[in-house]
């Protein structure tokens, strides 16, 4: 038993080291991060069934009836498969949240590119570079807080998927409504620099109230759009 | 079969988590394994109705 722990976790640590990105130094002890365990932990499960499974299928072609042998079912066409779905969920709905699944649909590469150009200026690419949004930049402006707009966020990319794969979009990419100020203020809105500064006292009723747009000012957001360059 | 399908998408999203497979296997993997664990209970309880009336 203890040997076949040790050979699992033999198993995941490599998984889970690799899934970890090389570019930043990490810190002493770094073990990975939950997203990273559960997918070591998924592939670990993933390859564990596909092994009961071809067992599984062994035993009932040599023996030919299952009676025998229903535990061994039970587990490896439910009880892994259960586990292994909850970790491939959770790693999906994790990963799904990153810019690199953002920028895996070209048309959004302009977006994308511009997002990670250092010498860009525009809104997005200097929250990007600063890192004033530490990760998963696209989805953390283009999503509401809290849990209604994790769903509609969601809800809104599977949409975003069928009009990728069907082509049904329309260029130039816009967005689909006027963007709320409710998510600058979800970070800024708290903020001693934001609250004291001179210019946006006399407007701060308007600015809470979403009356005046914050991108009247802070434009623009992303570069402009080509229909030629979205299709690149 | 259906649950080694199921395993196989489980795979291609835990190695390359892109939108399009994450959405396969949301909407086809899923109910695959749901399908394949039906048809399971189904013939453990076939099996034990015919043991139980000889």
């Amino acid at each position: 038993m203890i040997r076949r722990l040790l050979l699992a976790g033999a198993l995941l640590a490599p998984t889970a080291a690799w899934a970890a990105g090389p570019d930043v130094p990490l810190p002493h002890g770094w073990i990975g991060t939950t997203s990273q365990w559960l997918q070591g932990l998924g592939i670990v499960l993933v390859v564990l069934n596909i092994g009961l499974l071809v067992w599984a299928w062994r035993q009932l072609r040599s023996r030919g009836s299952p009676a025998s042998m229903w535990g061994l079912l039970l587990v490896a066409v439910g009880l892994v498969p259960i586990m292994v779905a909850f970790m491939t969920f959770a790693h999906g709905l994790e990963a799904s949240a990153t810019v690199a699944s953002c920028g895996s649909c070209h048309v959004m590469g302009p977006f994308v590119r511009d997002l990670r150009d250092a010498k860009s200026d525009t809104l997005a690419a200097t929250h990007y570079k600063n890192r004033y949004i530490r990760e998963n930049q696209c989805y953390t402006c283009h999503s509401d807080y809290g849990l209604g707009g994790t769903l509609r966020a969601k809800l809104g990319g599977l949409g975003h998927v069928w009009y990728y794969t069907t082509g049904t979009y329309k260029l130039p990419i816009k967005i689909a409504a006027p963007y709320p100020n409710v998510r600058c203020l979800g970070c800024h809105g708290e903020s001693q620099k934001f609250l004291n500064s001179e210019t946006k006292k006399p407007i701060m009723t308007d600015l809470m109230s979403g009356k005046t747009s914050c991108l009247e000012c802070h434009a623009p957001v992303h570069p402009e759009q080509q229909k030629k360059e979205a299709r690149l | 079969m259906l649950a080694l399908v199921f395993n196989v998408m489980a795979a291609i999203v835990l190695l390359r988590a892109t939108p399009i497979a994450f959405t396969l296997f949301m909407f086809l993997a899923q109910p695959l394994f749901a399908a394949a664990l039906v048809l399971l209970v189904a013939v453990v309880l076939t099996e034990l109705r015919g043991r139980r009336t000889p």
